[in-house]
């Protein structure tokens, strides 16, 4: 019984030897937040009207986003989304980031609350 | 046996035979069909189950936008079949008519129109873009009886998104949406907006997680019996989420405001449909001064 527990703190020591390096797996990209937002800005400056508040309210969805996929439960699943951002970013055309906002609903729909709630921080309402 | 008794029993059975024909009925060969408490499976959850050969009356029908053809059915399987929570959506894959009525073609397919606001826009072309959410809806809720008051506010708060059409204001990618978002803080009761019986409650959401439960979060949908239902989105979960099968009076607390799902902020995303199509909440909700 006492061997028993004499061995406890050591499969507690292992466990945590053998935890740390999976969760260190997945790594979300520290520059996307950069990508992300100067994809916004250049695809902002392509359409017509340019908006006023343009480069603020990029900064404004990149850092959220880049928040947003620092909370995920799992970092592999955060890295993914601000790589999705990015890619529906980079399209130019409507129509092309229409269908590709079709890939995965959840986070479109979810950027255009980050993109709203940006807006009104930018706007000061 | 007597002539008069024979007449009764002729009777009778012509009495049960004519009101039996009156009701669209319908049928399925499959075991353990799934019974769903809305059409399609994205908000939906399993409620029960139809057996082999069992008779239900088909209520109404929808087309999703994919095609599926989704049927409201009442369960006729107890006694107490009348009740709320014997109604939900079958695909209608597995079900084949065994009694309609004679006009059953042309209501099905007025039904289906109906229930999208998109296919609206596109059928109608005298309607303005956009606007046709609003535009039908008085016909749909007088056509109802729905009269506005007859919900009440689940949450005071700014609303942050109204219903209709949301247009990225960079990219340009525009999107239906289907509720209104009334910001609150975290932890404030949501009220349940009309009486019914809860027909979905999922938790198990907490904040940070924009997948969990499709991006809804923990949310819950309450069924009016009328036809009419209410939905709730992101909900907190550090207040209990009432569960499937509660009925509810009006101005019940059934959950809290948070922030679960894709969800910015705590805000409650509110949604009412009638028939299984959007309308905007505004039109049914009391006005108010915020």
């Amino acid at each position: 019984m006492s061997l028993e527990i004499l061995k406890m703190p050591f499969v507690i020591l292992l466990s945590f030897f053998i935890l740390i390096p999976q969760s260190s797996e997945a790594e979300i990209d520290t520059e996307i937040q950069v990508k992300i937002k100067d994809e916004c800005i250049n695809v902002g400056h392509s359409r017509k009207p340019i908006m006023k508040e343009l480069e603020l309210v990029c900064a404004c969805v990149a850092r959220s986003h880049f928040d947003s996929a620092l909370k995920e439960p799992l970092e592999s699943q955060g890295a993914s989304d601000l790589v999705w951002v990015l890619k529906y970013y980079e399209k130019r055309d409507s129509k092309e980031a229409s269908d590709f906002s079709k890939t995965n609903l959840i986070l479109f729909e979810y950027d255009l609350d980050v993109v709203q709630s940006c807006l009104e921080e930018v706007r000061g309402k | 046996m007597p002539k008069s008794w024979i007449a009764t029993l002729m009777l009778l059975f012509n009495v049960l035979v004519v009101f039996g024909a009156q009701a669209h009925t319908a049928k399925t060969n499959h075991a353990d069909v799934n019974l769903w408490s809305a059409p399609g499976r994205e908000y939906s959850e399993r409620i029960g189950k139809i057996e082999k050969n069992e008779e239900v009356e088909v209520l109404s029908t929808r087309v999703l936008k994919s095609g599926q053809r989704w049927l409201k059915i009442r369960v006729r399987r107890s006694p107490g079949w009348r009740h709320h929570g014997y109604t939900g959506w079958v695909d209608a894959k597995f079900f084949r008519s065994i009694n309609s009525p004679s006009n059953e073609d042309a209501s099905t397919e007025a039904v289906s129109q109906s229930s999208c606001v998109e296919c609206l826009n596109q059928q109608t072309p005298g309607l303005k873009k956009y606007s046709s959410a609003a535009g039908t809806f008085s016909q749909l809720a007088n056509s109802k009886g729905i009269q506005s008051g007859e919900f009440i506010w689940p949450v005071t708060g700014v609303i942050k998104s109204g219903f209709g059409m949301r247009r990225h204001p960079i990219l340009g990618v525009t999107k239906l949406h289907d509720g209104t978002d009334i910001a609150g803080n975290k932890g404030k009761a949501v009220h349940a907006s009309k009486s019914g019986i809860i027909i979905s409650s999922r938790g198990g959401c907490q904040t940070g997680y924009k997948r969990c439960n499709g991006g809804s979060g923990n949310m819950l949908i309450i069924d009016h019996g009328d036809g009419t239902q209410t939905k709730y989105l992101h909900l907190s979960s550090s207040c209990p989420i009432t569960r499937v099968g509660t009925r509810v009076d009006q101005g019940d607390t059934v959950a809290c405001v948070g922030s679960t799902g894709a969800s910015t902020g705590p805000h409650l995303h509110f949604s009412v449909s009638i028939d299984g199509k959007y309308i905007n909440p505004l039109k049914v909700l009391p006005r108010r001064n915020i």
